[in-house]
């Protein structure tokens, strides 16, 4: 074996990692030469200073608050994905994009389907128990449903007008339907200004 | 025993995606994954940098580890690929900024004092010598440095080191030899010629 085939076993000889001819081998060639000698010396000398090296340590103060960064971090990532995926998901056409809006079209149709079926069926139940009591009174189909509401808010509308003064208050719910032994249903009325005949005064009307 | 069967735990705890979890987990590597990101880089706020990525990495990539090696080996992997992608990515941003021999490393005292015996002549050449090393090493081919790094600084063997960088065990241990013939060859020119002006090249990175 020449010196240069050595090279690679000094190495392993100082990491005490050969087997024992291995080592006889190695440990008889550094008898001999002198090159290979220094080599190892110079070896050993820079395992010590690593060995030294090794315990330079970073400087612990650093670590106080790596926990709390790398959480912060995490969580933030997790903010932007999340954000992003919103964006994403709204700027681009997409087969969920889609599926969403159709199920939500779905769902306001029923729905407002379910309330038109309600609507019929209060209005035909109107008119069975207002042909019961007042069989005389003259009652389509369309305005019927109107006429016992006006009376029922009336005395509201007389209040407020009081004095001419100008309401701008928030729409009113009225229960229109205490009358009738009907199921109730809330509307909800807006405003509008209209000229009372008698006062000339600005009165409010439900409509 | 015990230890491992509890990290076993932990890490499932942390694949469900709960972060207190993984304060556990922070804690028992932090200082290894700093060590290495450090060593490799050679600039402390960089190794901030990548020791925070890879944990974060981790957490993330977490679900998709499956235990067949273990944890650590993993997480060392993370660590010397941030640290590769770091080195690429800031080349020329390094080597101004490690011209300054940074100061953030810290030594045991009680260690200090066995090793230069008190004496502050001694300490001073023993820091000297510490800086020319550090920068020989920084000197060194990459691969050579990440075997060198984790076999000397680190403490793993090299069936581990063979784990984490998957080559052969024998490729570990070439490239160990590389590296030190390449550093003793380095620091041997330095303190031989005994010339200032060397040594203040090696220092200063070239």
């Amino acid at each position: 074996m020449k010196c240069s085939d050595f090279s690679y076993y000094i190495s392993e000889y100082i990491d005490n990692r050969l087997d024992m001819a291995m080592k006889k081998k190695v440990e008889a060639h550094l008898e001999i030469c002198k090159d290979c000698k220094k080599e190892y010396n110079d070896l050993k000398e820079l395992r010590a200073l690593f060995t030294i090296k090794s315990y330079e340590r970073p400087s612990p103060e650093y670590f106080e608050n790596l926990k709390s960064v790398i959480k912060r971090r995490i969580i933030a990532q997790d903010v932007v994905s999340l954000r992003e995926r919103i964006i994403k998901f709204v700027s681009q056409p997409s087969w969920a994009m889609t599926a969403a809006m159709v199920t939500a079209l779905a769902a306001s149709l029923s729905y407002n389907y379910s309330l038109y079926v309600q609507n019929q069926q209060l209005r035909s139940g109107r008119v069975i128990a207002q042909t019961f009591s007042q069989p005389t009174a003259q009652t389509s189909t369309m305005g019927f449903a109107f006429t016992p509401a006006k009376q029922s808010y009336m005395p509201i509308g007389q209040n407020n007008t009081a004095q001419g003064t100008l309401y701008q208050q928030k729409p009113y719910l009225v229960n229109t339907a205490t009358n009738s032994a009907q199921p109730q249903r809330n509307f909800i009325l807006t405003t509008i200004k209209a000229r009372d005949v008698d006062s000339s005064n600005q009165a409010r009307i439900f409509q | 025993m015990g230890l491992l069967k509890d990290e076993k735990r932990v890490i499932k705890e942390c694949q469900k995606g709960n972060i207190d979890a993984f304060d556990i987990l922070v804690d028992r590597y932090k200082e290894r994954v700093y060590s290495l990101a450090y060593q490799m880089i050679g600039d402390h706020a960089s190794a901030d940098d990548v020791t925070q990525e890879v944990f974060i990495r981790a957490f993330r990539g977490l679900p998709k580890f499956e235990g067949r090696c273990s944890f650590f080996t993993w997480l060392y992997r993370i660590t010397i690929n941030c640290s590769y992608r770091y080195l690429r990515k800031n080349m020329t941003f390094l080597k101004k900024v490690t011209n300054e021999i940074d100061p953030a490393v810290y030594m045991d005292d009680t260690i200090k004092h066995k090793i230069t015996g008190n004496s502050p002549y001694k300490s001073l050449e023993m820091k000297e010598t510490m800086d020319i090393l550090s920068k020989s090493i920084d000197n060194l081919p990459v691969k050579h440095k990440t075997a060198l790094i984790m076999f000397e600084f680190q403490g793993l063997s090299i069936q581990d080191i063979s784990d984490i960088l998957k080559t052969s065990p024998g490729t570990v241990k070439s490239r160990l030899h590389h590296a030190r013939l390449k550093l003793k060859n380095q620091m041997n020119e330095v303190f031989n010629k005994d010339n200032r002006n060397q040594l203040k090249n090696i220092v200063r990175g070239r």
